[in-house]
Protein backbone atom coordinates (compact mmCIF):
# COMPACT_ATOMS: atom_id res chain seq x y z
CA UNK A 1 0.00 0.00 0.00
CA UNK A 2 1.18 3.60 -1.02
CA UNK A 3 2.37 5.08 2.29
CA UNK A 4 1.88 8.92 3.01
CA UNK A 5 3.47 11.36 4.64
CA UNK A 6 0.16 12.82 5.73
CA UNK A 7 -3.54 12.38 6.27
CA UNK A 8 -5.98 15.16 7.01
CA UNK A 9 -9.26 14.15 7.81
CA UNK A 10 -11.81 17.15 7.82
CA UNK A 11 -12.33 19.96 5.05
CA UNK A 12 -12.92 23.21 7.54
CA UNK A 13 -10.96 26.19 8.06
CA UNK A 14 -8.51 24.18 10.29
CA UNK A 15 -8.11 21.22 7.63
CA UNK A 16 -7.85 23.59 4.77
CA UNK A 17 -5.38 25.88 6.05
CA UNK A 18 -3.16 22.46 7.12
CA UNK A 19 -3.66 21.51 3.74
CA UNK A 20 -2.26 24.76 2.37
CA UNK A 21 0.75 24.88 4.50
CA UNK A 22 1.18 21.00 3.83
CA UNK A 23 1.42 21.69 -0.14
CA UNK A 24 3.58 24.39 -0.23
CA UNK A 25 5.79 22.20 2.32
CA UNK A 26 5.27 19.50 -0.70
CA UNK A 27 4.29 17.16 1.32
CA UNK A 28 3.38 13.89 0.26
CA UNK A 29 -0.42 14.25 1.40
CA UNK A 30 -4.66 13.75 1.28
CA UNK A 31 -7.33 15.32 2.61
CA UNK A 32 -10.26 13.38 3.29
CA UNK A 33 -13.58 14.86 4.27
CA UNK A 34 -17.14 14.06 4.36
CA UNK A 35 -18.12 17.04 2.16
CA UNK A 36 -16.88 21.34 2.25
CA UNK A 37 -20.27 22.16 4.57
CA UNK A 38 -19.94 21.53 8.17
CA UNK A 39 -20.72 24.71 10.89
CA UNK A 40 -19.11 27.44 8.37
CA UNK A 41 -20.98 25.64 5.75
CA UNK A 42 -24.33 26.69 7.87
CA UNK A 43 -23.22 29.58 9.10
CA UNK A 44 -24.78 33.20 8.49
CA UNK A 45 -22.96 36.19 7.72
CA UNK A 46 -19.36 36.66 8.98
CA UNK A 47 -17.89 39.85 10.15
CA UNK A 48 -14.63 38.78 11.67
CA UNK A 49 -12.74 36.66 9.23
CA UNK A 50 -9.84 40.05 8.70
CA UNK A 51 -9.73 41.03 5.15
CA UNK A 52 -13.90 40.37 4.62
CA UNK A 53 -15.66 42.87 6.21
CA UNK A 54 -19.08 40.71 5.35
CA UNK A 55 -18.88 37.33 3.67
CA UNK A 56 -21.51 34.35 4.09
CA UNK A 57 -19.86 31.25 5.71
CA UNK A 58 -20.28 28.87 2.46
CA UNK A 59 -18.49 31.88 0.36
CA UNK A 60 -15.49 32.05 3.15
CA UNK A 61 -15.40 28.01 2.65
CA UNK A 62 -15.10 28.12 -0.66
CA UNK A 63 -12.89 30.44 -1.14
CA UNK A 64 -10.36 28.39 1.31
CA UNK A 65 -10.92 25.61 -0.81
CA UNK A 66 -10.06 27.00 -3.66
CA UNK A 67 -7.00 28.55 -2.50
CA UNK A 68 -6.07 24.84 -1.68
CA UNK A 69 -7.18 23.67 -4.52
CA UNK A 70 -4.72 25.85 -6.31
CA UNK A 71 -1.80 23.48 -4.92
CA UNK A 72 -3.40 20.19 -6.64
CA UNK A 73 -2.95 18.69 -3.14
CA UNK A 74 -4.68 15.35 -3.43
CA UNK A 75 -8.14 15.77 -2.02
CA UNK A 76 -10.95 12.93 -1.26
CA UNK A 77 -14.61 13.20 -0.61
CA UNK A 78 -15.03 10.55 1.42
CA UNK A 79 -16.70 10.13 5.02
CA UNK A 80 -13.70 8.47 7.64
CA UNK A 81 -15.33 5.86 9.74
CA UNK A 82 -12.50 5.14 12.04
CA UNK A 83 -8.56 5.39 12.11
CA UNK A 84 -6.31 3.35 13.82
CA UNK A 85 -2.37 1.94 14.35
CA UNK A 86 -0.79 0.39 11.69
CA UNK A 87 2.98 -0.87 11.65
CA UNK A 88 4.16 2.57 10.36
CA UNK A 89 1.73 4.65 11.37
CA UNK A 90 -2.51 5.19 11.00
CA UNK A 91 -4.51 3.63 8.78
CA UNK A 92 -7.49 6.04 8.13
CA UNK A 93 -10.47 4.00 7.25
CA UNK A 94 -13.21 5.32 4.86
CA UNK A 95 -16.04 3.27 3.38
CA UNK A 96 -14.81 0.36 1.90
CA UNK A 97 -11.21 1.72 1.56
CA UNK A 98 -8.41 2.75 3.37
CA UNK A 99 -4.81 4.83 3.42
CA UNK A 100 -1.94 4.93 5.67
CA UNK A 101 0.17 7.86 6.98
CA UNK A 102 3.00 8.74 8.94
CA UNK A 103 1.29 10.90 10.55
CA UNK A 104 -2.77 12.39 10.80
CA UNK A 105 -4.24 15.50 11.40
CA UNK A 106 -7.95 15.62 12.76
CA UNK A 107 -9.82 18.51 12.30
CA UNK A 108 -13.47 17.28 11.52
CA UNK A 109 -15.00 20.05 13.97
CA UNK A 110 -18.47 19.95 15.87
CA UNK A 111 -22.12 19.26 14.69
CA UNK A 112 -25.45 20.41 16.28
CA UNK A 113 -26.08 18.44 19.35
CA UNK A 114 -29.28 16.05 18.50
CA UNK A 115 -32.41 15.98 20.85
CA UNK A 116 -32.54 12.53 20.97
CA UNK A 117 -36.37 12.07 20.92
CA UNK A 118 -38.90 9.95 19.23
CA UNK A 119 -39.62 11.78 15.69
CA UNK A 120 -36.78 13.74 15.97
CA UNK A 121 -34.08 12.02 13.25
CA UNK A 122 -37.45 11.04 10.97
CA UNK A 123 -38.43 15.02 10.12
CA UNK A 124 -35.32 16.40 9.90
CA UNK A 125 -36.10 18.47 6.96
CA UNK A 126 -39.64 18.02 7.26
CA UNK A 127 -40.16 20.63 9.68
CA UNK A 128 -37.26 19.57 12.05
CA UNK A 129 -33.94 22.11 11.96
CA UNK A 130 -30.68 22.73 13.02
CA UNK A 131 -30.69 25.85 11.47
CA UNK A 132 -32.78 29.16 11.88
CA UNK A 133 -30.89 30.85 9.30
CA UNK A 134 -31.07 27.79 6.50
CA UNK A 135 -34.70 26.91 7.37
CA UNK A 136 -36.52 30.06 9.39
CA UNK A 137 -38.05 31.91 6.65
CA UNK A 138 -39.89 28.17 5.67
CA UNK A 139 -42.05 29.22 8.72
CA UNK A 140 -44.06 32.66 7.47
CA UNK A 141 -47.09 32.80 9.58
CA UNK A 142 -46.97 29.02 11.39
CA UNK A 143 -46.54 28.22 14.91
CA UNK A 144 -42.84 26.79 15.57
CA UNK A 145 -40.80 25.74 18.50
CA UNK A 146 -37.33 26.58 18.91
CA UNK A 147 -35.65 24.14 21.74
CA UNK A 148 -32.89 25.23 23.88
CA UNK A 149 -33.03 28.87 25.85
CA UNK A 150 -29.12 29.95 25.49
CA UNK A 151 -27.77 32.65 23.01
CA UNK A 152 -28.16 30.44 19.69
CA UNK A 153 -31.66 29.70 20.96
CA UNK A 154 -32.67 33.08 21.91
CA UNK A 155 -31.27 34.29 18.74
CA UNK A 156 -33.06 32.35 16.75
CA UNK A 157 -36.15 32.83 18.38
CA UNK A 158 -36.09 36.17 17.70
CA UNK A 159 -35.43 35.83 13.79
CA UNK A 160 -38.27 33.46 13.94
CA UNK A 161 -40.37 36.08 15.90
CA UNK A 162 -40.07 38.19 12.47
CA UNK A 163 -41.40 34.94 10.55
CA UNK A 164 -43.64 33.10 12.42
CA UNK A 165 -47.39 33.38 13.80
CA UNK A 166 -46.34 32.11 17.19
CA UNK A 167 -42.83 31.20 18.77
CA UNK A 168 -42.33 29.02 21.86
CA UNK A 169 -39.20 28.74 23.27
CA UNK A 170 -38.69 25.18 24.92
CA UNK A 171 -35.77 25.45 28.37
CA UNK A 172 -35.07 22.65 30.53
CA UNK A 173 -34.01 24.61 33.00
CA UNK A 174 -36.10 27.21 35.56
CA UNK A 175 -34.89 30.34 33.75
CA UNK A 176 -33.57 31.29 30.19
CA UNK A 177 -29.45 30.75 29.81
CA UNK A 178 -28.91 33.21 27.40
CA UNK A 179 -27.44 36.93 27.95
CA UNK A 180 -29.71 39.18 29.52
CA UNK A 181 -29.64 41.54 26.73
CA UNK A 182 -31.33 38.86 24.50
CA UNK A 183 -33.42 37.78 27.27
CA UNK A 184 -35.26 41.22 27.37
CA UNK A 185 -35.93 41.74 23.67
CA UNK A 186 -37.15 38.04 23.80
CA UNK A 187 -39.25 39.04 26.44
CA UNK A 188 -40.96 42.36 24.47
CA UNK A 189 -41.54 40.24 21.55
CA UNK A 190 -45.33 40.02 21.99
CA UNK A 191 -45.43 36.22 19.88
CA UNK A 192 -42.99 34.58 21.45
CA UNK A 193 -44.12 32.09 24.50
CA UNK A 194 -41.32 31.07 27.11
CA UNK A 195 -41.84 27.99 28.62
CA UNK A 196 -39.28 26.88 31.67
CA UNK A 197 -38.55 23.78 33.26
CA UNK A 198 -39.50 21.41 30.56
CA UNK A 199 -38.69 18.78 28.88
CA UNK A 200 -38.96 18.27 25.24
CA UNK A 201 -40.36 14.19 24.86
CA UNK A 202 -41.68 13.69 21.17
CA UNK A 203 -41.85 15.42 17.75
CA UNK A 204 -44.89 14.58 15.88
CA UNK A 205 -46.27 14.35 12.52
CA UNK A 206 -46.98 12.35 9.05
CA UNK A 207 -45.39 13.62 6.29
CA UNK A 208 -44.27 16.68 7.75
CA UNK A 209 -44.08 17.55 11.58
CA UNK A 210 -47.52 18.78 12.98
CA UNK A 211 -46.58 19.08 16.88
CA UNK A 212 -44.39 18.05 20.33
CA UNK A 213 -44.88 16.56 23.32
CA UNK A 214 -43.71 18.17 26.53
CA UNK A 215 -43.42 17.46 29.96
CA UNK A 216 -43.68 20.17 32.69
CA UNK A 217 -40.89 18.90 35.29
CA UNK A 218 -42.46 20.75 38.55
CA UNK A 219 -45.78 18.56 37.78
CA UNK A 220 -44.76 16.06 35.66
CA UNK A 221 -47.92 16.54 33.27
CA UNK A 222 -47.98 15.93 29.39
CA UNK A 223 -48.88 19.33 27.43
CA UNK A 224 -48.81 19.26 23.18
CA UNK A 225 -47.88 21.89 20.96
CA UNK A 226 -49.17 22.51 17.28
CA UNK A 227 -46.45 23.86 15.81
CA UNK A 228 -45.29 22.80 11.94
CA UNK A 229 -41.06 23.83 12.53
CA UNK A 230 -39.47 22.56 15.42
CA UNK A 231 -35.69 24.09 15.65
CA UNK A 232 -33.31 22.10 17.94
CA UNK A 233 -30.74 24.86 19.55
CA UNK A 234 -28.87 22.85 22.69
CA UNK A 235 -25.45 23.28 21.57
CA UNK A 236 -23.09 21.22 19.35
CA UNK A 237 -20.72 18.52 20.10
CA UNK A 238 -17.75 17.17 18.61
CA UNK A 239 -16.93 14.86 16.25
CA UNK A 240 -14.64 12.76 17.87
CA UNK A 241 -16.90 9.35 17.81
CA UNK A 242 -14.34 7.47 14.97
CA UNK A 243 -11.51 7.81 17.24
CA UNK A 244 -12.26 4.47 18.87
CA UNK A 245 -9.85 5.25 22.25
CA UNK A 246 -7.38 5.98 19.85
CA UNK A 247 -6.75 9.35 21.47
CA UNK A 248 -7.15 10.97 24.83
CA UNK A 249 -10.40 13.17 25.19
CA UNK A 250 -12.04 15.49 27.88
CA UNK A 251 -14.91 14.50 29.34
CA UNK A 252 -17.04 16.49 26.52
CA UNK A 253 -15.10 14.24 24.01
CA UNK A 254 -13.20 17.00 22.91
CA UNK A 255 -9.81 15.79 21.36
CA UNK A 256 -6.74 16.52 24.61
CA UNK A 257 -4.14 18.43 22.55
CA UNK A 258 -0.61 20.63 23.95
CA UNK A 259 -1.72 24.17 23.19
CA UNK A 260 1.38 24.94 21.51
CA UNK A 261 1.72 22.22 18.80
CA UNK A 262 -1.68 20.54 18.58
CA UNK A 263 0.02 17.41 19.49
CA UNK A 264 -2.08 14.69 21.16
CA UNK A 265 -1.25 12.11 23.58
CA UNK A 266 -0.62 9.61 20.95
CA UNK A 267 2.47 9.98 19.23
CA UNK A 268 2.14 11.14 14.93
CA UNK A 269 -1.57 12.09 15.83
CA UNK A 270 -2.21 16.24 16.20
CA UNK A 271 -5.53 18.10 16.06
CA UNK A 272 -6.79 20.93 15.43
CA UNK A 273 -9.31 23.46 15.41
CA UNK A 274 -13.29 23.23 17.15
CA UNK A 275 -12.91 19.20 17.48
CA UNK A 276 -10.35 19.76 20.48
CA UNK A 277 -10.11 21.35 23.68
CA UNK A 278 -8.96 24.76 22.52
CA UNK A 279 -10.90 27.15 24.59
CA UNK A 280 -12.19 29.53 21.76
CA UNK A 281 -14.31 28.06 19.04
CA UNK A 282 -13.63 30.74 15.98
CA UNK A 283 -12.92 30.74 12.08
CA UNK A 284 -9.90 32.03 12.80
CA UNK A 285 -8.80 30.27 15.94
CA UNK A 286 -9.12 27.37 14.03
CA UNK A 287 -7.29 28.39 11.14
CA UNK A 288 -4.68 28.92 13.20
CA UNK A 289 -4.70 25.82 14.40
CA UNK A 290 -4.58 23.97 11.54
CA UNK A 291 -1.33 25.98 10.71
CA UNK A 292 0.19 25.35 14.04
CA UNK A 293 -0.62 21.13 13.71
CA UNK A 294 0.93 20.98 10.31
CA UNK A 295 3.85 22.91 11.51
CA UNK A 296 4.29 20.48 13.75
CA UNK A 297 3.53 17.39 12.05
CA UNK A 298 6.28 18.48 10.07
CA UNK A 299 8.61 18.63 12.28
CA UNK A 300 7.53 15.29 13.56
CA UNK A 301 7.83 13.49 9.65
CA UNK A 302 11.17 14.99 8.94
CA UNK A 303 12.76 14.43 12.18
CA UNK B 1 -9.39 22.60 -33.03
CA UNK B 2 -11.03 25.88 -32.79
CA UNK B 3 -14.12 24.64 -34.67
CA UNK B 4 -14.90 21.77 -32.47
CA UNK B 5 -14.50 24.15 -29.75
CA UNK B 6 -16.99 26.95 -31.91
CA UNK B 7 -19.39 23.47 -31.89
CA UNK B 8 -18.95 22.43 -28.12
CA UNK B 9 -20.35 26.09 -27.57
CA UNK B 10 -23.00 25.80 -30.15
CA UNK B 11 -24.40 22.42 -28.69
CA UNK B 12 -24.12 24.04 -24.67
CA UNK B 13 -26.23 26.62 -25.70
CA UNK B 14 -28.74 24.97 -27.28
CA UNK B 15 -28.79 22.52 -24.38
CA UNK B 16 -29.11 25.29 -21.87
CA UNK B 17 -31.94 27.00 -23.56
CA UNK B 18 -33.80 24.12 -24.21
CA UNK B 19 -33.57 23.09 -20.63
CA UNK B 20 -35.53 25.09 -18.32
CA UNK B 21 -34.05 25.08 -14.15
CA UNK B 22 -35.85 26.83 -11.79
CA UNK B 23 -34.39 27.40 -8.61
CA UNK B 24 -36.21 27.08 -5.20
CA UNK B 25 -34.85 29.76 -2.47
CA UNK B 26 -34.75 31.62 0.50
CA UNK B 27 -33.14 35.06 0.53
CA UNK B 28 -31.44 33.98 3.92
CA UNK B 29 -30.50 30.50 3.02
CA UNK B 30 -26.35 30.50 2.31
CA UNK B 31 -26.37 27.60 0.13
CA UNK B 32 -28.85 29.49 -2.04
CA UNK B 33 -26.62 32.41 -2.44
CA UNK B 34 -23.90 29.99 -3.30
CA UNK B 35 -25.68 28.17 -5.46
CA UNK B 36 -26.88 31.23 -7.33
CA UNK B 37 -23.27 32.65 -7.62
CA UNK B 38 -22.13 29.37 -9.00
CA UNK B 39 -25.05 29.35 -11.85
CA UNK B 40 -24.04 32.67 -12.88
CA UNK B 41 -20.34 31.85 -13.02
CA UNK B 42 -21.12 29.21 -15.60
CA UNK B 43 -23.76 31.48 -17.39
CA UNK B 44 -26.91 29.53 -16.20
CA UNK B 45 -30.01 31.01 -16.87
CA UNK B 46 -32.79 30.30 -14.18
CA UNK B 47 -35.93 30.93 -12.56
CA UNK B 48 -36.11 31.59 -9.20
CA UNK B 49 -38.76 31.71 -6.70
CA UNK B 50 -38.61 32.76 -3.14
CA UNK B 51 -40.61 30.15 -1.31
CA UNK B 52 -40.51 32.04 1.85
CA UNK B 53 -43.05 34.19 0.42
CA UNK B 54 -44.65 32.33 -2.48
CA UNK B 55 -46.88 29.54 -0.38
CA UNK B 56 -47.79 27.63 -3.63
CA UNK B 57 -44.28 27.33 -4.52
CA UNK B 58 -43.52 25.99 -1.04
CA UNK B 59 -46.18 23.74 -1.19
CA UNK B 60 -45.02 22.59 -5.13
CA UNK B 61 -41.74 22.15 -3.50
CA UNK B 62 -42.71 20.07 -0.68
CA UNK B 63 -44.63 18.11 -2.83
CA UNK B 64 -42.03 17.24 -5.49
CA UNK B 65 -39.29 16.51 -2.85
CA UNK B 66 -41.12 15.29 0.45
CA UNK B 67 -38.93 17.66 2.45
CA UNK B 68 -38.58 21.52 2.83
CA UNK B 69 -35.09 22.19 2.62
CA UNK B 70 -33.61 24.90 0.34
CA UNK B 71 -32.28 25.30 -1.93
CA UNK B 72 -33.75 22.87 -4.51
CA UNK B 73 -33.26 23.07 -8.16
CA UNK B 74 -35.48 21.51 -10.89
CA UNK B 75 -33.50 20.80 -14.23
CA UNK B 76 -36.00 19.61 -17.02
CA UNK B 77 -37.67 16.68 -15.29
CA UNK B 78 -34.87 16.27 -12.58
CA UNK B 79 -35.04 17.43 -9.00
CA UNK B 80 -31.61 18.20 -6.90
CA UNK B 81 -32.60 18.60 -3.27
CA UNK B 82 -29.49 20.83 -1.67
CA UNK B 83 -26.14 22.31 -3.10
CA UNK B 84 -25.06 19.29 -4.61
CA UNK B 85 -22.63 20.72 -7.02
CA UNK B 86 -21.67 17.07 -8.31
CA UNK B 87 -25.23 16.19 -9.65
CA UNK B 88 -26.05 19.70 -10.78
CA UNK B 89 -22.84 20.07 -13.02
CA UNK B 90 -23.44 16.65 -14.01
CA UNK B 91 -27.38 17.48 -15.13
CA UNK B 92 -26.13 20.62 -16.57
CA UNK B 93 -23.28 19.24 -18.53
CA UNK B 94 -20.81 21.55 -17.11
CA UNK B 95 -17.31 20.40 -16.97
Amino acid sequence: MNMKELIIIGGGPAGITAGIYAARKKLDGLLLTKDFIGQLGNAGVMENWPGEKNIQGPELLESFKSHLENYEFPIKQEEVEGLEKSEDGFRVITEGKSFESEAVIITTGRRPRPLNVPGEEEFVGKGVSYCVTCDGALFQDKNVAIVGGGNAGLEGALELSDYGKKVFILEIGDRLQGDEYLIDKVKDRKNIELLTKVKTEKIMGDDFVTGLEYENLSDGKSSKLEVEGVFIEIGSIPNSNFLNGLVELNDVSEIKIDPETCRTATEGLFAAGDVTDVRDKQVVVAAGEGCKALLSAYSYIKN
Amino acid sequence: MKIITFLQKKRKEKFMADTKVKLYSTPTCTYCVALKKFFEKNDVEFEEVNVAEDEEALKEMKEKTGQMGVPVTEIGEDVVVGFDKKKISKLLEIN
